[in-house]
């Protein structure tokens, strides 16, 4: 063990590594600071560059830049009461109300230590979750993980955000765009139509480019929002007064980070529902709670949530690392870039190449560390970051988009890819369709059906090992339990949600 | 006001109601069942759904003609055609709520805004900031999209420096930068992505006339 932590250290040790985290934490403060540009967007933008580097170097730049942004979509919440990112959303309100009081320093000195917090939590879950996890994982076979990505596609579904029909038409699209290409069972060509550029099936990277970087500014020009005033910091005293706060909030900060935990573990659910949820349960918690949102605004919620964001960041890559099921759509994206690469996260990761695991591990405690000096650094530099005309801005990323796309491949083929999922990502979101169950559909659309073909044919189409076998049988009472979990919930909760039903 | 998510119909829990805002969909219980009987399916669900609906049945009619796996067991056609049943019966369900929606029922949300803007919910997501796009934004829209068309076309001829250069420097232009910044940008952008992709990561990006 102290062996591997050695050679881990050693990896970690690699001035191009290094580089790679600083240049991406700075990317990530940049990206998440700017309203309207989420960590999802910078994920798919930094996904080229990501492509060629190794592994380690790819997963590192992907976790230092994403748990930098999340902190970074704080600064505009105070500022200028815009959410950078959609996880800092849930307390915007109370981090401008407190700002226009005068304690901005404060609102963002607790949300960048929070963050920090949180995150080095949530990856101390990862630490000890994971490997546990993979004991039970390394029993897995076909039927398995035929299970295993059921129930991660179910819950990305049901828990998505928005309407339930909705968030299963846009996983049965993605599932359907997975399946284009040479089929697994007898190498027939499906969906073709006799084009040779789309065997290989449509190309991942660029699909993400689109979905998640051209359909994103299509939405900022075509809702373009209003702009607020800016606000001076005082950062004198910030961190005593930072630290002093934190310690008073300390519970609101446990829960948040175990929620977030929780929450970012499950598929399809990332940093801004761990969010709203630790907002939720702090405002139904704390004696103030009533306070939460209103007048001056609340510290208590943005150590909550602020929190919680991040360690749902982190423990996202639970379920990643160990099954290979994305835990929200930043991990998504991490892995459909893996497997391009040839690299599949499974178990193996766990018994196999201990040092490159404790080199991720590493990772995100670096990542949360290097957070701190470079948040600060924004914070003094306070609203110039926001300065960035969105007439200059986009089509700088329009631009990355292109160029992106066609570094993977050096070809057309991938920008009219990228130029047509942004199109559809676009007027999806327009008419209400939530994007992260279509990620997760192509990412596990081809992995569903692998373990299924397999486990079939290896039996001659004996289906009762789906359902007898021990770990299949939990498996799948568990997806049944939470496809049954919107029929169950009003049980749960009638007694709050009816007057509301018939006030309305 | 920054409303969760206007009429956020839930993460899980968040019935508890992490509405702070007094946004029409953002009370407490707005959770999924509870909220979809109150909140008027727009009119991106009904062509969506049918969309999702006809891909659906398209997709199940032509999965029709691949082989199948020796012994007569389904092979290729099989997930393609779950897929294709479920997101017909999916894509129903939405066309069937619209059709029967209950027009006196005040939409939580406008019909245009995304109900829920999950992942990737966004800046202000105000109730208030209605959003019928105007002329300008379609424009600029399709100024974006043509852009990339134009880079398809005309890259392999003009080069990539000049085309980019030419393509942002319009594009920021069209979007309101003054002239002066447009064009500095469009130069400093264009620099910038010929040193991290071909430079650094050694793309071939298209020459042109010029080498």
């Amino acid at each position: 063990m102290a062996q591997d932590l050695g050679s881990a250290m050693a990896m970690l040790a690699d001035p191009v590594l290094l580089l790679v985290m600083l240049a991406s934490a700075i990317y990530g403060l940049f990206i998440g600071a700017i309203p309207g540009l989420t960590a999802t967007l910078a994920t798919a933008l930094l996904v080229p560059f990501a492509f060629f580097l190794d592994p380690l170097p790819a997963i590192a730049s992907i976790i230092t830049m994403s748990a930098v942004a999340i902190f970074a979509g704080d600064l505009p919440s105070a500022l200028v009461r815009m959410p950078g990112t959609p996880a800092s959303a849930a307390y915007t309100e109370d981090a401008y109300r407190l700002t226009r009081a005068g304690q901005g320093a404060r609102v963002l000195g607790v949300g960048l230590v929070g963050s920090a917090i949180g995150g080095i939590a949530g990856a101390l879950i990862l630490i000890v979750a994971a490997p546990l996890l993979a004991e039970v994982a390394l029993r897995f076979t076909s039927y398995e993980y035929f299970w295993v990505a059921v129930l991660g596609l179910t819950a990305s579904v049901i828990i998505s955000r928005g309407s339930q029909v909705k968030g299963a038409i846009a996983l049965l699209l993605g599932m359907f765009l997975s399946t284009v290409g040479i089929d697994i069972a007898l190498g027939y060509e499906r969906f073709t139509f006799g084009s040779t550029a789309l065997l290989q099936g449509i190309s991942f990277i660029p699909a993400m480019i689109g979905l998640f970087g051209l359909s994103e500014v299509l939405r900022i020009v075509m809702d373009p929002a209003a702009r607020g005033a800016r606000v001076r910091l005082n950062t004198k005293g910030m961190f005593r007064d930072t630290f002093r706060t934190l310690w008073r909030y300390r519970k609101g900060m446990a829960s948040g980070t175990a929620i977030g935990g929780a929450i970012g573990a499950l598929p399809g659910a990332g940093g801004d529902v761990a969010a709203w949820v630790s907002y939720a349960v702090a405002k139904n918690t704390a004696k103030e709670g009533h306070l939460f949102g209103r007048g001056k605004g609340h510290i208590e919620p943005i150590v909550a949530a602020g929190s919680s964001n991040n360690s749902a960041l982190a423990s996202a890559y639970v379920p990643s690392l160990v099954f290979g099921i994305p835990g929200d759509t930043i991990t998504a994206i991490l892995i459909g870039v893996l497997l391009v690469k040839g690299v599949e996260p499974g178990p193996a990761l766990f018994s196999g190449q201990t040092p490159m695991l404790y080199a991720i591990y590493l990772t995100f405690i670096l990542a949360n560390l290097l957070l701190i000096p470079l948040g600060y650094a924004a914070i003094r530099g306070g609203g110039h970051l926001l300065r960035m005309p969105p007439a200059v801005l986009v089509p700088m990323i329009v631009a990355f988009c292109v160029v992106g796309s066609y570094a993977i491949n050096n070809g057309n083929l991938e920008i009219v890819v990228m130029l047509l999922m942004g199109v559809l990502g676009y007027l999806l979101e327009r008419g209400g369709f939530p994007l992260a169950p279509m990620v997760l559909g192509l990412v596990l659309g081809p992995i569903v059906e692998k373990n299924f073909m397999q486990s079939v044919i290896k039996t001659n189409w004996d289906l009762s090992q789906f359902l007898t076998r021990p770990i299949s049988a939990i498996l799948m009472t568990t997806t049944l339990l939470v496809l049954a979990w919107p029929l169950l919930r009003p049980l749960f909760r009638r007694r709050t949600a009816d007057p509301v039903t018939r006030l309305e | 006001m920054t409303g969760p998510a206007a009429g956020s119909e839930a993460g899980p829990g968040a019935g508890a109601g992490p509405g702070a805002g007094p946004g029409a969909g953002s009370g407490p219980g707005s959770g999924s069942r509870a909220g979809q009987g109150r909140e008027r399916p727009g009119l991106g669900d009904v062509i969506g759904g049918g969309l999702a609906a006809g891909l659906g049945v398209a997709v199940i009619l032509y999965a029709r003609g691949f082989p199948s796996l020796p012994g007569g067991a389904p092979g290729p056609a099989l997930f393609p055609s779950i897929i294709g049943a479920l997101l017909a019966a999916f894509g129903l369900v939405l066309v069937v709520r619209w059709v029967r929606r209950d027009r006196t029922a005040r939409p939580a949300v406008d019909p245009g805004e995304p109900g829920a803007p999950g992942e990737r919910g966004e800046p202000g997501e105000s109730v208030e900031r209605a959003s019928i796009p105007s002329r300008t934004a379609w424009t600029n829209a399709a100024a974006i999209l043509g852009s990339v068309v134009l880079y398809l076309l005309v890259a392999g001829i003009l080069g990539f420096a000049i085309t980019i250069t030419l393509l942002l420097f319009g594009l920021m232009w069209r979007l309101g930068a003054r002239p002066v910044v447009a064009a500095a940008a469009a130069i400093g952008t264009t620099a910038l992505i010929y040193l991290l992709f071909q430079v650094v990561l050694l793309v071939p990006l298209p020459t042109g006339p010029f080498g």
